[in-house]
């Protein structure tokens, strides 16, 4: 490394880069000042009845949009975060790291820098740990920014994710205890519990709900057996056991996936019996579902008239105990870094781009390109659960965002997939510099 | 201060040769420059000067051949030769941002033996104002920082790609002066240019390139002092048509009563045959570099 070209490089990437993680931030923070709005009732209405047209929750869910989770900041950070901050960060880093050399061949100084008495390994590693520098600066700004926006505008209406060890204790045994009081307080009714599980009963009766064929399906009959379930899941399954034929044609089912309706529907109506029977025998069931989908339960709109500190209060729980966690940080971080490493991943492609295209002909162009098409195969694969291999083509696929999964953690193989990448690529592109033709 | 070091040449390249794909660079280029020496390098643009001066600086890689400079391959030790050679690229480019003193400080915090207090002696000699912005220069004064870039870690080799481009007269004249004194101290330098006047000024020896190729190395004594005269003759009457068909004869040329014409033959014929002529006026001169070059030109079309 050599420490002159470095201040020169800083110099020459300070403007654009302030600018960059200026923007960035104001965005985030901005982004996340609109979740108070966002929290209010007629909105979120709106919302909840698009997210159940069917055609609509298949495009929701490539653009990463789930009304159980923009209920809670971290998660509405989350939708943000993946237009602005991924996006965004992913083709400043790709841009930044693709004029890293290309620049100097660019502005014809490509003659004047190889010329220093420093070999070109040394230019490539200084350059590339400026480049490093910037990119760790703007995640850590970002991801503060992230925090400080979060810390402003959280709110207790907010959904409750996270539920500590002996406060779910002490909820399930009140509940044990009571259930209609829980149900009270939280406005349960039956047909809720229908409707958590009304997802699932649909991948029942048709193997999986989230199917691209599902869009084939004539909305008005989606609507209907939605509505079939919510008043009442089993008159519903009776009727598509009375005549499997009709409702078949009407989901237009053929094949393999006739006989995994045939079936599904053959089971469901255990499955139904089971899950309900289990419920009643064991309310505290409530606080797994509670967890596991808690836009499904506490739906903030509902408990409105129930302050958090009052149901704190009903639960013999202390009003000033930490039950709900607004965002969890250690997830938080770990989702930061995963972003800073998809960053640098696109940035190693940069500097690759940055030693083979002539003179940077074209980076803007390039680099756009193969960052919207990687973003957009990650959000198309993420329409069904069939389409999610292909996914794995993007490396925005390795990012995994799913801060509510109780078991995120940093998982080795993504972080071994992006450091991998980036050593290949940073490998592939000294080597070609090393080799290639100064262009002057 | 001319040392000759036959053993240990500053420059020395075999058979170098580079292909930009299928186009050519420069085929079979073979020079040896010694120590203390200002080498020329002469050939019109697109033959291969700069194709030769960039593979020697290992911007760009020779296809085959090989070349040393300080007896160091120029393809292994990049690194240590550039320490110790100032470059004048034949174009200007640089940092467009920066002021003049951060580029030349910028550049000579890059070599081991710089000497910053330089820069501003070398400025006042060049008449060159160091606040200014680079971009906003005019070409004669960005030359000059590339001057002063090149000259400030006192190099011992200098590499000058047509280095007085966009210098008037007087700046040039200086920057000749710097050339000799740096010379004088033992700086080698290899200077190349498409305006021979120059390198007729300059330098002590020749390469000639064209197409890629070397046509001839020499020394610019011996290139002046080859038998070549330029004669011009201004005939009172009629032009003597015989005078034209004498042996030694070159490139004769008419101009109503005038006839010019390169003579290398036996002077005593000319003399004999004006002698029958009624000759108004006639000079006989030292032809300059350029006619000579010109003349070369010709003989490698006609061959070709």
């Amino acid at each position: 490394m050599n420490l002159n070209l470095c201040m020169m490089e800083f110099r020459r990437q300070r403007l654009s880069f302030v600018i960059w993680t200026a923007s960035l931030s104001v965005l985030v923070i901005l982004g996340l000042a609109f979740y108070p709005m966002v929290m209010q009732k007629d909105f979120s209405a709106v919302v909840d009845m698009i997210t159940r047209v069917p055609v609509m929750k298949g495009l929701m869910a490539a653009f990463n949009f789930d009304l159980s989770r923009i209920g809670n900041i971290a998660s509405f950070y989350i939708i943000y975060n993946s237009i602005y901050v991924i996006l965004a960060g992913c083709l400043y880093s790709i841009y930044t790291a693709s004029r890293l050399l290309s620049r100097e061949e660019e502005q014809k100084t490509a003659e004047f820098l190889f010329t220093r008495p420093i070999s070109r390994m040394t230019i490539f590693f200084s350059k590339a740990a400026v480049y490093l520098a910037l990119m760790i600066v703007l995640n850590a700004v970002i991801a503060l920014s992230g925090i400080a926006g979060m810390e402003l505008f959280k709110s207790e209406e907010s959904l409750i994710t996270w539920v500590s060890e002996p406060v779910k204790a002490k909820m399930a045994a009140a509940f044990r205890q009571n259930p209609s009081q829980f149900q009270e307080y939280f406005q349960l009714s039956e047909k809720d519990y229908i409707l958590f599980y009304a997802g699932k009963m649909m991948s029942l009766f048709t193997g999986s709900m989230a199917r691209q064929k599902d869009f084939k399906v004539d909305p008005r009959v989606m609507k209907e057996l939605i509505d079939g379930m919510a008043d009442d899941p089993f008159i519903l399954l009776e009727k598509m056991r009375a005549s499997p034929e009709e409702y078949g044609k009407k989901m237009k089912l053929s094949g393999r996936d006739y006989e995994d309706f045939l079936k599904g529907i053959k089971q469901a109506g255990f499955e139904l019996e089971a899950m309900k029977k289990s419920l009643e025998a064991d309310p505290s069931q409530y606080v797994e579902i509670f967890e596991m989908e808690p836009g499904r339960i506490l739906d903030p709109f509902k408990t409105r008239q129930y302050t958090l500190s009052r149901i704190l209060s009903r639960f013999g729980l202390d009003p000033g105990t930490r039950v709900f966690i607004y965002y969890r940080l250690d997830n938080y971080l770990i989702l930061s870094l995963y972003i800073f490493l998809l960053m640098t991943c696109m940035g190693s492609i940069g500097l690759l781009l940055s030693v083979l295209l002539k003179r940077g002909k074209s980076t803007v162009g390039v680099c756009m390109g193969i960052t919207i098409a990687f973003y957009f195969i990650n959000s198309l694969s993420n329409i069904a659960p069939r389409t999610a291999g292909f996914g794995y083509i993007s490396p925005f696929k390795f990012v995994n965002t799913d801060i509510l999964d109780p078991a995120y953690g940093l998982d080795w193989w993504r972080v071994t997939y992006f450091a991998g990448l980036v050593i290949v690529l940073g490998g592939l592109s000294l080597f070609v510099l090393k080799k290639k033709d100064i262009l002057v | 201060m001319k040392i000759d070091n036959d053993i240990n040449p500053v420059i020395e390249t075999k058979a170098l040769t580079k292909y930009y794909g299928k186009a050519r660079g420069i085929e079979n280029v073979n020079i040896r420059i010694n120590k203390g020496e200002i080498f020329g390098f002469i050939g019109p643009n697109g033959a291969g000067k700069s194709t030769t001066i960039r593979t020697l600086l290992g911007l760009i890689f020779p296809s085959s051949g090989r070349g040393e400079i300080f007896g160091l391959d120029i393809v292994k030790n990049k690194g240590e030769i550039r320490n110790r050679i100032g470059y004048m690229p034949s174009d200007v480019n640089y940092y467009p941002a920066l002021t003049c003193r951060e580029l030349l400080a910028y550049s000579a915090r890059f070599c081991r033996n710089a000497d910053p207090g330089r820069i501003g002696e070398l400025a006042a000699c060049f008449e060159l104002d160091l606040a200014r912005k680079f971009s906003d220069l005019s070409m004669g004064n960005k030359k000059k920082v590339t001057i002063i870039q090149a000259f400030l870690h006192s190099p011992e080799l200098l590499i000058l790609d047509e280095p007085t481009t966009g210098l008037d007269p007087l700046m040039q004249k200086r920057f000749f002066d710097l050339l000799h004194k740096e010379n004088k101290k033992g700086t080698t330098v290899f200077f190349s240019s498409h305006t021979l006047s120059e390198v007729q000024k300059l330098c002590e020896r020749v390469a000639i390139i064209r197409e890629g190729t070397i046509i001839k190395t020499e020394d610019v004594k011996d290139l002046r002092a080859r038998q070549i005269k330029k004669v011009r003759i201004d005939f009172r009457d009629r032009m003597d048509g015989r005078i034209e068909t004498l042996d030694g004869v070159k490139v004769p040329q008419h101009n109503g009563n005038t006839l010019s014409f390169f003579f290398s033959g036996d002077i005593n014929l000319l003399i004999r045959q004006l002698s029958k002529c009624n000759v108004e006026n006639m000079e006989i001169m030292e032809p300059d570099l350029e006619e000579i070059f010109l003349h070369y030109y010709e003989k490698g079309e006609e061959a070709s």
